[in-house]
């Protein structure tokens, strides 16, 4: 369905102009140079160039689906997966290395153990570089779940949980490798980023305790003073409506 | 074979999240290895996760933390993918315990050892597990479990054999994600026993006093 951008929203990437196989991605590119390094910073604020992209979605399906700054570090994996590059691996570490930490810290992990599970997230990127599929996943939610892994294993202690997330990843890695064409899978973060952003104040606060306090769901009770029905059904109604923003035809 | 019965999006997100207390995520992980249907919607939240984390504000690295990254990488060969989870794949062979339970119960059905705690109903405890109970139990077919509410959380996953109650009928891979607000009271099916692995953050409440005897021989 052809669709006109409303007046306004030009600021707001991606904008949809012609059918679902064509798309505007308004590619946000802010360079730091330090040190001689040069550093590729994907901003919300630097918009460099309107790229359109033509292609199938059968054929790339991330290539259409990905949001800019998805589309840049999957450019970035495949430099690193490829030519084992060192720039493209720092460009990926200047970004999400200081994010990670934050998280994990956030999380309660003390610094120097931060530091430690972050160069861990990193090596395991490295390592797994050929592991990483765009068409299934952006690369800040393969970190996201590297990182949230290795805290579950090294500060929750649970000995298992990484053989058993391997076994899993594995599981959809083979699957997706037998699979012609890739359901909806990724996903415009903005969207989504968009969509965390309007959730009601009660729903938004429970899914920050989930995700960045890692709090179970009978501890938000207890210090919410909240009945263990409400917390769950709260984080139900919150997750239905980011999974239709994700899931939303754009 | 697709389970009919899934993981509560509460569940999912607090899965995700690494926050499910240990005992329900091995019966999540569980059901997850069998269903590809949930491990979609868990990718789902694993996006959240992902959105929420580079969301934060953050300044740029030290360069002395640049120069140890560096430093590190000289070390560290690639891996290549793997092979295929022949582990994981050979779920048709009904015997296989799934993975995430062989830690605590080992791979195979056949070789369990079941204690008989109550008339019609067998089961093995996880040891040494924190956050919540963790068990194996093995129930005659056709029988009536006392009718019980929870006052945690309860995940139940089906591993051979079936039941029914006012939620529907429960077969091999699907889940029953329980809370307080539920009051339930399964029948197993006719045939083979029900074999199902359960897990608790907290300790079941059965109604009526013949239940209330029935309780510590369940010893939940």
């Amino acid at each position: 369905m052809a669709m006109e951008p409303p007046p306004g929203c030009i600021q707001n990437p991606p904008v949809v102009v012609g059918s679902r196989w064509k798309r505007t991605f308004r590619w946000a590119v802010h360079a730091v140079v330090a040190d001689g390094n040069m550093r590729m910073m994907v901003s919300d604020q630097a918009v460099a160039e309107v790229t359109p992209l033509r292609a199938k979605r059968h054929v790339s399906p991330s290539l259409n689906n990905a949001a800019p700054d998805a589309l840049y570090w999957s450019a970035q994996m495949a430099a690193v997966s490829v030519k084992r590059d060192r720039a493209s691996f720092m460009h990926i570490y200047d970004h999400f290395a200081p994010r990670l930490q934050r998280y994990l810290r956030n999380l309660g992990v003390p610094e120097s153990m931060a530091d430690e599970l972050v160069q861990e997230a990193l090596l395991t990127l490295w390592r797994k570089a050929a592991m990483f599929d765009p068409a299934r996943a952006s690369l800040s939610t393969w970190l996201y779940r590297v990182a949230r892994n290795l805290y579950i294993d090294h500060v929750r202690r649970q000995p298992h949980w990484l053989p058993i997330q391997d076994g899993l990843d594995r599981l959809d890695h083979a699957e997706s490798a037998r699979l012609d064409s890739q359901p909806e899978s990724c996903v415009d973060q903005d969207i989504l980023k968009q969509a965390i952003d309007r959730l009601p104040p009660v729903q938004a606060k429970l899914v920050r305790m989930c995700y960045l306090e890692s709090k179970s769901h009978s501890e938000i009770s207890a210090e919410l003073d909240m009945p263990l029905g409400s917390v769950k059904s709260s984080l139900r109604r919150a997750f239905a409506k980011l999974q239709g923003s994700m899931r939303a035809p754009r | 074979m697709t389970p009919n019965h899934h993981l509560d999006d509460a569940t999912l997100l607090s899965y995700s999240a690494g926050a499910l207390p240990a005992a329900l995520a091995v019966v999540a992980s569980a059901h997850l290895e069998r269903c590809a249907a949930c491990r979609t919607r868990l990718l789902d939240a694993d996006r959240i996760g992902g959105v929420l984390m580079q969301q934060q504000r953050v300044d740029l690295p030290s360069e002395d933390a640049r120069a140890a990254m560096l430093a590190l990488l000289d070390v560290e060969p690639a891996i290549r993918p793997p092979a295929p989870p022949v582990d994981i794949v050979a779920e048709a062979d009904p015997d296989r315990l799934p993975s995430a339970l062989h830690p605590w119960f080992g791979q195979s059905l056949r070789a369990l050892r079941w204690r008989r705690v109550a008339p019609g109903v067998q089961r093995i405890l996880a040891r040494d597990i924190s956050g919540g109970d963790l068990m194996l139990l093995r129930i005659a077919p056709g029988s009536k479990l006392p009718l019980h509410s929870h006052r945690g959380n309860e995940l139940t996953m089906i591993l051979d054999g079936a039941y029914d109650d006012m939620l529907g009928h429960f077969g091999p891979g699907d889940v029953a994600d329980l809370d307080g607000e539920t009051n339930h009271q399964p029948v197993t099916s006719p045939g083979v026993p029900c074999i199902c692995v359960a897990a608790t953050d907290a300790p079941l409440k059965f109604s009526g006093w013949v239940a209330r005897t029935l309780q510590p021989l369940f010893g939940f």
